[in-house]
């Protein structure tokens, strides 16, 4: 059918998250691609996969608490000591 | 979205004020909020542990320091983003130029019969197989992405963060984003796919 959607623009409206900001019409074809297209299906499962894997990875390698504890001590030490010192005028009166 | 509160606490303008002023509890409350995922974004941006622990530190004392030009125009986040990101892209300088033009765009050309449908079609596997494929092999291929990708990707993936957002926070057009995000997302793809065949 003249007009329609092919894999090469499916897989970058996918990758890019194009689909997201195109009309009706688009994502209309879009859709029927995909219905009738196994190949791109397949695609569009990897990127989701990819995507729900990082996230997980991500997640489960959060810094420990400890670290973040740590940090953030280290972090409002120096906003006090600066407070102390009076540099910058930033003592708040209250 | 995660944080909805925080989010909406942090706009307000009597507490940009009371940040811009220098208050300590102020200061704080953002960094409890958001230490933790700049540390995140840190190391999935690729650094190691310690390095992402420095400059996360770096992260937070550069905001503390420029907190009085800080007028609350953008999200707090998005300021703080915004400073990870000068800090990371300080020490990617000499890669940058090599990444104008990405090999992965060939490789991804290269998938495509001239009519504009698979040539070499993604591997067609059960959810189990490619669930422990990526398991095997996501950090491995994660490595092998630009690290300017790759926070892009985290920042769109792993924090929710919107286009505007991270465009906003990676100085980039909602283009270049999708740019960005279409390179790491054929990347990791064709890595992973390569990694599995081999097995």
């Amino acid at each position: 059918m003249n007009g329609m959607l092919k894999c090469h623009e499916v897989s970058r409206l996918v990758a890019s998250e194009e689909i997201a900001g195109a009309g009706l019409w688009r994502r209309m074809e879009f859709r029927l691609h995909l219905m009738m297209c196994r190949h791109c299906r397949n695609y569009v499962r990897h990127v989701g996969l990819i995507g729900a894997a990082v996230r997980r990875l991500m997640k489960t390698a959060a810094e420990d608490a400890q670290v973040v504890e740590r940090l953030e001590a280290e972090i409002m030490e120096a906003v006090r000591k600066g407070d102390d010192s009076g540099s910058g005028g930033h003592r708040h009166p209250h | 979205m995660k944080g909805g509160e925080d989010q909406t606490t942090f706009s307000d303008p009597a507490f940009v004020e009371r940040l811009r002023a220098g208050e300590a509890a102020a200061i704080e409350a953002v960094v409890h909020a958001y230490l933790p995922q700049i540390l995140r974004a840190a190391r999935g941006a690729g650094l190691d542990a310690q390095r992402a622990q420095d400059v996360t530190q770096s992260v937070f004392l550069t905001f503390i320091q420029s907190i009085g030009r800080f007028e609350g125009r953008s999200h707090v986040r998005t300021w703080l983003f915004g400073i990870l990101y000068r800090k990371l892209s300080e020490t990617w300088r000499a890669v940058k130029r090599e990444n104008q033009a990405d090999d992965i765009d060939d490789v991804m050309e290269n998938r495509f019969a001239p009519d504009g449908t698979w040539a070499r079609p993604p591997r067609a596997a059960d959810q189990a197989t490619l669930d422990a494929e990526i398991r095997a092999h996501l950090a491995a291929c994660l490595d092998e992405v630009p690290q300017r990708q790759r926070l892009a990707f985290v920042l769109r993936e792993v924090d929710g963060f919107s286009t505007a957002e991270i465009c906003n926070v990676l100085e980039v057009t909602d283009t270049n984003l999708g740019v960005l995000l279409f390179r790491v997302r054929n990347r990791l793809r064709e890595c992973l796919e390569k990694r599995s065949l081999k097995g």
